[in-house]
């Protein structure tokens, strides 16, 4: 099923290729991803994913001299990502039907980035995952540098340098643990059945060299500073998919690699995961209020709300990573939402400078409506899903850290004091002359954001399912880490 | 009418489904969906008021709840808990609620189609008021908690195209999100160390004395966000900015219910607060200071809506003195009377202060302005208007026979009776007669300004309000007048905590009128009324001595500029010292850290241009040759890319040919 989905993918980048008209090729890329959303869902709704094990695993030996395997499969921590990017490459899609310039190569890069942002998700074999995690820079990278804003060429080079030397220093990593293992294999079941071989200063080394390509992906302070640029200048297609799922590839190869092969380092690093996670829910906060550019907004903002996902994932209990990978959800619905609609605004508009806008909600109701719902989204209200990610997390907090859970608490005012000024600014108040000559949100752009608006409440009312699902995950996970129960 | 108490599910759930309907239809519609609000009140009210009704004659409380998650080892409910108090809770909400539906199809009428969304915010606003209310468990309080802030900013914001509105909505959000945190906070005390938030398990928990200070401190922190939502001292500052909102929105939201919520936590608190007695001194300090403090405030505003705003804070300032003496008498003394009182007063309070709201709307609707310098001899134009507002004035003012009176004298009676406990409580009680005397003035001076006296107002006749209007606002003059009297028909054997008295209305009536401090709060009221009258009806004035004058001039200005405390917080703390901090950090992000990031990548650029030359040198003369040798199999190559479409065909056949053939070879073989 999941291979499946990835030939879909590459029959479609093929087709698109073929096809000579621009409407055509939009058609094309909107059905693979349809597709392969439809399959995402059937995988996701086909299967009970509170029973431990891989789901849907497929392996074929691909270079047996190394140990090198196709191994992939699905359980209730990658699952949730693996919909999540269906979904956000369709919307994406959809989203993109007013492109102009190079349309085949635009959609078929989608669906390149799609097929290696769904390959990172569901690889179980480290070498794959490795591969998969190298080939998102390229689509992404073209992306940016040619459907860019002005500073593209800086803001593209600037990103893949930034993610490229950590995934170098990764790969060291990796190939540490290969052959400090011994057991010739990349199979991730496997390596972590040898965690308790591996020499503890040595795994706190390889911890180290992972975690930098882990957290310059996430990204968080103070290797974070690609990710503004990165977003200002990027498409929105391609905001949606980098702040929707490409950052969350940080924190699940966390979840995923480093802990349950690396016990001891991780244990090593906890103070200084929850230190980083810490500091960048409160800095990033903080300097989202300092911004002028409603998108660059956004973008510190997604780094604040990653910290979370980073603290949660460093508690290293149950309820921690659940919150963690809840949040990583959350915010995959919620930042690729106010990316869209701080693209139609900019659309619209033609600005998303602060002070150039006012009295949007006056001129573009239906704007108005989405983005005061994204932004009460994602300032954590009640009804809406990140308020349970965040609950769990802060809950989790308190009961293994005490009084610090009041850090990240207090952030809460401060991020819901930036959101709601920026609206104050920009979308209340009287009619500026740049939006009085805008026009409203777009059918292809109101439809994608109303998905998204409905599956934020969704998530954020009935949660019950999906936790479940990731739960069952994380505990398997943490039998495997630990060995035995929870802490 | 007998329901089965199921039927409560609905209560909350039939506003949402209209606020959905409005949502999604009501565009279609000419009246913007008022009247499907209307019926749905009406609705809610038909199935509240039985519901209600049952509950308090009943001894039970009705419990029903169901797993809304779980998380680990924690279990979290979502469910109904109806008791009395949420029953009194549920007849002022869906009463008032339902009236003043009825009074805005009149009142937003001139709104045109933008009336959609004021009806589906107030709905969901309805819903969410009703869902807290009927809550069994504290996050399902903290959640509909959040979403009628929600709707109060929505709704504060309803004319968002005006900065002052925008800005108003915004800092109400932020202000009680400083208190929701302290909610926040405490609800997680409680979750983690007794793995549960339902209230029945949590106030039948037998606690060690050892985690005596874990109860404490959650209480501490809920009341924190009952200072929030209540607009209590000091994060009061938000709600007479609200006024931005449209009046009948302030007359539900900031009056009647939603302010109320704090209250109704702390009352809903009640068993956890009373295990750490000082809490409660604290709950009435906060509640008698605010009450005086925001008394001061409504001497000297000349906006209609805010002189109600600050009156509506120094009222709720009593509820909770009501509550913090009544819990505290209750620890020493199983003697709870400050509890019934403060709970009478928010029934009273609701009624007559969303009638005085609306009285106002009804005055703002005929003279278009809030300024009370400008209205005067309304009384003639809008008998209806005036006279309701009168009997409201009277009853907030705490003249017998009308309700507030009954509801304000109890209380002030409780702080006196469990003085001897605390004696801080005899300064709060000193506090509470003196708001008694204020209330009084400032409520006639509102009213002699606005009815009484010459007409200040320029150009056109004004009018008395509709039909649509006036009627909800004798409606509303009735309970005005009344709810007081409940007082003697068992109030306080409904509405209690610890042990029911069960005295006679002659044993209160006696009890009530052979009570000194009764003759002199009422003598306090009518000294009020007497120097408003003085002073705005009769035009008295008093020449002091210049070192007097000098003082009452800088007092003045104190309380027109409220204390300052609007400009330490908002201009100060919030434009200062957080934004100073965020442009500080935003300077290090970009000069510090990406400085760092461009000096590493002009460094390897400059390296690389090292490396480059060298290259140049050496290397490329060796690789030239290799790319001699590529060229010439490049041109070759050439010949067979004719860009015929025939031609590439014909190579693809070939390549199938040759393929097959391998294929059967193999097969072959």
């Amino acid at each position: 099923m999941i291979s499946l989905s990835l030939l879909v993918l590459l029959g479609g980048m093929v087709l698109i290729g073929l096809l000579r008209d621009e409407r055509l090729v939009k058609y094309m890329g909107m059905l693979a991803s349809a597709i392969v959303l439809g399959l995402a869902l059937y995988i996701w709704l086909g299967s009970d994913w509170r029973l431990p094990g891989w789901q849907y695993l497929e392996a074929y030996p691909w270079i047996p001299a190394l140990g090198i395997q196709y191994k992939v499969g699905l359980d209730g921590i990658s699952m949730p990502m693996y919909v999540l990017t269906a979904l956000l490459t369709f919307l994406a899609c959809v989203f993109s039907w007013e492109i102009k310039a190079r349309v085949k190569e635009y959609f078929a890069l989608f669906l390149l980035l799609e097929i290696a942002i769904l390959g990172v998700f569901v690889a179980i074999d480290l070498f794959l995952f490795y591969v998969f995690w190298e080939v998102v820079l390229v689509p992404m990278y073209l992306i940016i540098n040619l459907w860019g804003g002005p500073r593209k060429e800086y803001a593209a080079i600037k990103f893949f340098l930034y993610t490229f030397l950590a995934s170098l220093i990764m790969l060291v990593g990796i190939i540490a643990l290969y052959l400090a293992g011994g057991a010739k294999t990349f199979d991730l079941t496997e390596l972590a059945a040898l965690k308790d071989v591996l020499n503890p200063t040595l795994q706190i080394w390889i911890f180290a060299a992972l975690f930098v390509g882990f957290v310059v992906k996430m990204p968080q302070v103070p290797v974070h500073t690609w990710l503004p640029d990165a977003h200002v200048e990027a498409p929105t297609a391609g905001s949606v998919l980098l702040a929707g799922v490409l950052l969350k590839m940080g924190a699940y190869g966390i979840i995923r690699v480093s802990m349950p092969l690396l016990p001891a380092g991780f244990e090593f690093f906890q103070p200084i995961l929850i230190f980083i996670g810490v500091l960048s829910i409160i800095y990033g906060a903080f300097v989202c209020l300092a911004q002028q550019d409603l998108k660059r907004l956004v973008a510190y903002s997604s780094i604040s709300h990653m910290g979370a996902v980073l603290l949660g994932i460093a508690l290293g209990s149950e309820l921690g990573i659940v919150g963690a990978v809840y949040m990583m959800f959350a915010h995959g619905l919620i930042s690729p939402l106010l990316f869209m609609i701080v693209g139609a605004i900019q659309h619209g508009v033609g600005t998303r400078e602060i002070r150039l806008l006012g009295g949007v909600a006056l001129k573009m109701p239906k704007a108005g409506f989405i983005i005061t719902a994204g932004a009460l989204a994602s300032a954590g209200l009640p009804g809406m899903v990140q308020f349970i990610a965040e609950f769990l997390i802060f809950l989790e907090t308190y009961r293994l850290l005490g009084l610090l859970v009041l850090l990240p608490l207090l952030t809460v005012i401060i991020t819901a004091g930036y959101y709601l000024w920026a609206l104050r600014r920009a979308i209340f108040g009287e009619l500026s002359p740049a939006v009085a000559a805008g026009k409203d949100v777009q059918a292809y752009e109101f439809w994608p954001m109303l998905t998204l608006i409905i599956l934020i409440v969704f998530f954020g009312v009935w949660p019950a399912p999906l936790l479940a699902d990731i739960a069952g995950a994380v505990q398997s996970l943490l039998t495997m880490t630990t060995g035995h129960g929870l802490p | 009418m007998v329901l089965p108490f199921e039927a409560a599910w609905l209560i909350p759930l039939l506003p949402l489904a209209a606020s959905l309907c409005i949502t999604l239809f009501g565009q279609r519609w000419r009246e913007g969906g008022g009247w499907l609000a209307v019926a749905t009140g009406a609705l809610m009210l038909l199935i509240a008021l039985p519901i209600a009704t049952q509950t308090l004659l009943s001894q039970e409380t009705f419990r029903q709840s169901f797993t809304w998650f779980s998380a680990g080892e924690f279990r979290l409910q979502i469910g109904l808990y109806i008791d009395k108090l949420a029953a009194l809770m549920l007849i002022v909400v869906s009463s008032i609620g339902f009236l003043i539906l009825v009074y805005s199809t009149a009142y937003m009428h001139g709104e045109g189609p933008r009336r959609r969304r004021y009806y589906a915010e107030i709905m969901l606003f309805l819903s969410a008021m009703l869902g807290l209310v009927l809550a069994d468990n504290y996050l399902q309080v903290y959640i509909f908690w959040e979403l009628v802030g929600l709707c109060s900013f929505l709704l504060i914001g309803y004319w968002f195209e005006r900065p002052t509105a925008a800005a108003a909505a915004i800092k109400a959000f932020l202000t009680t999100r400083v208190g929701d945190l302290f909610f926040l906070i405490g609800l997680l005390l409680l979750l983690v160390h007794f793995k549960t938030l339902g209230f029945a398990e949590l106030f039948s928990l037998k606690l060690p004395p050892d985690q005596l200070w874990i109860v404490a401190l959650a209480g501490l922190c809920i009341f924190g966000g009952a200072v929030g939502k209540s607009a209590q001292f000091p994060l009061h500052i938000w709600l007479p900015d609200a006024m931005e909102g449209p009046t009948t929105v302030s007359a539900l939201i900031h009056a009647a219910t939603m302010v109320k919520a704090g209250v109704y936590l702390v009352a809903r608190s009640m068993p956890l607060l009373v295990q750490a007695p000082e809490n409660l001194l604290i709950v009435a300090t906060i509640g008698g200071c605010t009450a005086c403090l925001a008394a001061t405030m409504a001497l000297v505003n000349h906006d209609i809506k805010r002189v109600l705003a600050y009156s509506t804070i120094s009222q709720l300032g009593y509820m909770f003195l009501g509550l913090g003496v009544g819990g505290f008498a209750y620890a020493l003394t199983h003697e709870a009377a400050g509890y019934t009182a403060g709970l009478f007063h928010l029934m009273n309070h609701a009624f007559f202060k969303a009638l005085l709201f609306l009285g106002a709307g009804s005055v703002i609707h005929a003279v278009h302005t809030n300024d009370l310098r400008q209205m005067g001899g309304l009384r003639r134009f809008m008998p209806i208007t005036s006279l309701t507002m009168l009997v409201a004035a009277l009853s907030i003012a705490g003249v017998p026979p009308f309700s507030g009176f009954w509801s304000k004298d109890e209380l002030i009676a409780a702080v006196f009776a469990a003085g001897g406990h605390a004696p801080l409580l005899w300064v709060l009680g000193g506090l509470a007669l003196a708001v008694a005397f204020m209330t009084a003035f400032y409520m006639f001076r509102l009213w002699f300004l606005a009815f009484a006296g010459k007409p200040r107002h320029s150009s056109h006749k004004p009018h008395e309000s509709p039909a649509p209007m006036t009627v909800p606002l004798m409606l509303l003059a009735i309970p005005a007048l009344g709810s007081g009297l409940t007082l003697l028909v068992g109030f306080a054997d409904l509405i209690y905590y610890g042990e029911p008295h069960h005295l006679s209305a002659l044993q209160i009536i006696k009890h009530i009128f052979t009570s000194p401090l009764t003759y002199l709060s009422i003598g306090l009221a009518l000294a009020g009324m007497g120097l408003a009258y003085a002073i705005y009806l009769r035009g008295w004035r008093v020449s002091l001595p210049e070192p007097l004058a000098q003082i009452k001039k800088g007092l003045h200005r104190l309380l027109e500029e409220k204390y300052y405390l609007d400009l330490l917080f908002v201009d100060w703390f919030a434009g200062r010292v957080t934004l100073g901090l965020a442009w500080l950090l935003e300077r290090c992000d970009s000069l510090i850290i990406d400085g760092a990031v461009n000096a590493a990548a002009k460094l390897a650029a400059l390296y690389g241009a090292i490396l480059d030359l060298w290259d140049r040198a050496l290397v490329d003369g060796a690789v030239n040759g290799l790319a001699q040798l590529l060229r010439t199999m490049g041109q070759s190559l050439r010949r067979t890319v004719t860009g015929l479409v025939s031609d590439y065909a014909s190579w693809v056949v070939a390549g199938v040919v040759i393929l097959m053939i391998f294929y059967v070879m193999r097969g072959a073989w």
